[in-house]
């Protein structure tokens, strides 16, 4: 007699497994129309800007100044300020002033923050209060004034880089990034005979990109903003970054001539055309960075919070 | 913080620290004296010599504040009998509306100027609306410079002058202007304004009449519309303003509301009410609560612009035709044509103003001077050398000083277009819309002078001789109270704050008295009691 062996063949699996975690269908729509709405929100006012900048003037005009969708394309604006006048030459100053800056800001940090992330560092928790204080009580306008007077850096580019060339908020998410990097390899850097420099230079700032690109985005764009302190320390236009020729002639209204442009053409563009051709410039370069420096974002924000 | 060694207490105590080292940084040159009747004590005013040697004025002066009316460049120019600078560099912190010039190297009317002058002007320029911030810092850093214009919101304003500008009254106090003759042209109600504890502390940026406010019409729409733009009472102005009015058609009647215009439509007094020795504010009176109710009407019916409150363009909105009527001041209107389109039939007129119930009118009078100039603190004949530089800025119409400053090199800067001189875009540039910000150091009374445009120069006169000997000037002008330089702006904030809810329909005009309430708590009683001992002190000295 010979046994008889049953074997159990699986049916076909269950394919249309339902999902437990996903929120439910009214859930997921009422998202995403929250989110659609927010969108419009924020690009609504970015369409305007942009279809003023390159709208026929007499749609400008008859529309009182401002157009949401444009009803041809003049580049007139774009023309006027690229011309060779005030914004060019304002354009130049700002991005030389944001990449000296950005380099300068990320060289300083860095080496501040991995010097503080080291325990054992002479003098690092004296020189965190230090950070911390500056990062409780900012100096205010004037005594940053007499500082930057006192240097002698009224009427230099300096004096837009230099007092703002560390910021505590970021010496501290950076500190809180290098913290986390394994000492193991520190270690053994030094076994191999380098030095603090050696360590900082080829272990710990390659080992950091995600890092070193938030933090120089947010230098960046503060660079790029930054009008204030052109204000207050730059007495000379000719040496004006974007930002303040922008706020002088879309916030403050002041008009602009034909030769400010360094065009020739009889017919300039109405007022708003070139106001919110400016406005465009100053916003692009800042638009055009952010999408490379986004896969870092999560990594280098949330690692540098966290750890404490 | 414990493992850092050091404690909380101890960081507050360093933080406190470094906070009070910046506040005395900044205020360590400016006493607090709060005597009122010190501080308004009066001088001799410089002796009023008006200058006779220039062009006669088209059409006669029908009030002693009436500004000379030109209609043409005269053919022949005055000539400037010495250059007042003796080549050294004059260094100048001055704000400016129009756009920013190019730098000296790249100007040539700049260039000129210095020749002109035989000086080295070096000019730090800010924008009018950062200049509060800019003059703050230049005020503890001690770099104002030579000559820096002073506008009259700066805090502890005499203190201020005491302690960092130039006494000026042995050189300018009754004859002594004389040495200075068109300094000696600016009127005296101008020279009020610059005197603080008994001296003369400043020389006045003149305006004269054209701050008031009058209400511009765009007579080219109306006549496109077929309405008539007149009116002569309060019903008939708002009647006009729903006639004109389409929101659909993006046209509002007003760019903004114009309470200048409403004002005199009320019996309302400018500012203050000055009656036997004592102020009464309009705020306080009945009348300014009719004011609200019809303003908040305005804007509740789409009368006026939408963004009037919130982001107001209105010289733009006129001339884009958005807004029908704008209120602004006399001085507004070369800003105002030049933004219009060549061609475009844009057609400028003023609308007269209107008395309550068929009475005439008593419109605001606007503060004779724009802001002024003070010197800072040198050797007598330092000082000398600057007054005649400031001598020369303030060269009348009809001399060659007045027509380089307005519009620079003739080919360059400027072109004749039928007898007129009209700016090129190169001009435009150098001379920021012929209002080169030198025009802060001082200016000679203002003309009426439109180039090109000779029939502004009647409109604007018309409009004046109408009302200029019934002005209402505000009473206070040129009088210090401590508690309007330091809790003044908070205080106008917070009522600006409850008028703007009132007319935007937030709060009800009846709860306009309990703000008044508060207004007085919060300082306008103290300001009253100032500004009265300031008027005796003025009065009795």
């Amino acid at each position: 007699m010979s046994a008889t062996r049953s074997v159990t063949v699986p049916g076909p699996r269950n394919t249309k497994r339902k999902r437990l975690d996903a929120p439910p269908l009214p859930g997921r729509m009422l998202t995403g129309f929250a989110l659609f709405v927010i969108c419009l929100v924020v690009l609504l006012p970015f369409l305007g800007i942009v279809s003023t900048s390159v709208a026929p003037t007499s749609q400008v005009n008859d529309a009182g100044g401002f157009v949401m969708w444009p009803k041809g394309l003049d580049f007139g604006a774009y023309e006027s300020i690229f011309a060779g006048g005030v914004v060019t030459r304002a354009l130049l100053v700002s991005v030389g002033i944001t990449v000296v800056g950005t380099v300068i800001s990320l060289f300083v940090s860095a080496m501040l923050a991995y010097a503080l992330s080291r325990p054992g560092s002479y003098g690092s928790g004296f020189i965190l209060s230090l950070v911390l204080v500056s990062l409780l009580f900012a100096p205010g306008l004037i005594p940053n004034y007499l500082v930057v007077k006192q240097f002698g850096l009224l009427d230099s580019y300096w004096a837009l880089i230099l007092p703002t060339a560390l910021s505590a908020f970021n010496v501290i998410v950076m500190r809180s990034f290098f913290m986390n990097i394994p000492k193991e390899l520190i270690e053994s850097a030094r076994i191999d005979g380098a030095g603090d420099f050696g360590v900082f230079l080829r272990i710990v700032l390659p080992l950091s990109k995600a890092v070193l690109a938030v933090i120089g985005l947010f230098y960046a764009v503060g660079y790029w903003n930054a009008f204030f302190n052109a204000l207050l320390y730059i007495n000379d236009t000719a040496k004006w970054p974007l930002q303040l020729v922008l706020r002088t002639y879309v916030i403050n209204n002041a008009q602009l001539g034909g030769a400010d442009l360094g065009t020739s053409s009889d017919a300039l563009p109405p007022q708003a055309s070139i106001q919110m051709a400016i406005l465009v410039v100053s916003i692009v370069p800042i638009l055009i960075v952010y999408p490379f420096l986004q896969r870092h974002f999560a990594k280098g924000v949330l690692t540098g919070a966290v750890k404490g | 913080m414990t493992n850092n060694g050091i404690t909380r207490r101890t960081l507050f105590a360093g933080g406190l620290g470094i906070a009070a080292t910046g506040l005395l940084a900044s205020c360590s040159t400016v006493t607090r004296s709060t005597d009122v009747k010190a501080i308004n004590k009066a001088v001799a005013l410089p002796d009023y010599v008006p200058w006779t040697g220039g062009p006669e004025p088209v059409l006669p002066k029908t009030s002693a504040l009436m500004p000379s009316a030109f209609r043409r460049i005269p053919e022949r120019l005055v000539p400037t009998a010495h250059k007042p600078g003796d080549g050294s560099t004059v260094h100048g912190s001055v704000p400016t509306n129009s756009p920013v010039p190019p730098t000296k190297g790249s100007n040539p009317y700049w260039q000129g100027l210095d020749e002109r002058m035989g000086i080295d002007l070096d000019l730090t320029i800010t924008p009018n609306a950062d200049f509060g911030n800019k003059f703050a810092t230049q005020v503890a850093g001690d770099t104002l410079g030579d000559v820096f214009t002073v506008f009259g919101s700066f805090p502890y304003l005499p203190q201020f002058l005491e302690a960092k500008a130039q006494n000026l009254t042995e050189h300018l106090s009754g004859s002594g202007v004389r040495d200075f003759p068109y300094l000696a042209n600016l009127p005296t109600a101008s020279w009020r304004g610059t005197v603080f504890s008994g001296g003369i502390y400043a020389v006045p940026v003149p305006r004269g009449p054209l701050t008031s406010q009058v209400l511009y019409r765009r007579q080219d729409l109306f006549e496109g519309l077929g309405v008539d733009p007149s009116f002569s009472s309060l019903d008939e102005f708002v009647q006009l303003c729903r006639e004109v009015s389409d929101p659909h058609a993006n046209r509002w009647a007003l760019a903004s509301v114009p309470t200048s215009i409403l004002a005199p439509m009320l019996d309302l007094p400018n500012q203050w009410e000055h009656s036997g020795g004592t102020l009464t504010h309009m705020y306080e009176l009945d009348a300014y609560q009719d004011l609200l109710d019809v303003s908040r009407r305005l804007i509740a019916e789409d009368l006026v612009h939408p963004d009037s409150i919130t982001a107001y363009n209105g010289k733009v909105w006129l001339v884009q035709g958005s807004a029908l009527m704008l209120s602004d001041t006399y001085s507004a209107i070369p800003g105002i044509v030049q933004q219009a389109t060549p061609g475009s039939g844009f057609d400028l007129t003023t609308a007269p103003f209107v008395g309550p119930s068929g009475a005439k009118a008593k419109p605001w009078l606007g503060d004779p001077n724009n802001a002024i100039t003070a010197l800072a603190a040198a050797p007598d004949d330092r000082v000398r050398t600057l007054l005649e530089v400031l001598d020369w800025c303030a060269s009348p119409f009809g001399t060659e000083a007045w027509m380089y400053r307005k519009f620079g090199i003739e080919g360059r800067d400027y072109e004749m277009q039928d007898g007129s001189p009209t700016l090129t875009k190169t001009g435009n540039s150098e001379t920021a819309l012929g209002e080169f910000p030198l025009q802060y150091f001082t200016e000679c009374p203002l003309p009426l002078f439109y180039s090109g445009r000779p029939g502004m120069t009647d409109t604007v006169y018309e409009s004046l001789a109408s009302w200029l000997d019934d002005g209402l000037p505000n009473p206070t002008y040129g009088l210090y109270s401590p508690t309007n330089s330091t809790k003044g702006p908070a205080v106008g904030t917070y009522a600006t704050n409850a008028i703007n809810d009132i007319l935007l329909g937030r709060a009800p005009v009846s709860s306009w008295k309990g703000v008044v309430r508060d207004w007085r708590r919060r300082g306008g009683d103290a300001m009253r009691a100032e500004y009265e001992e300031a008027l005796q002190a003025r009065a009795g000295s």
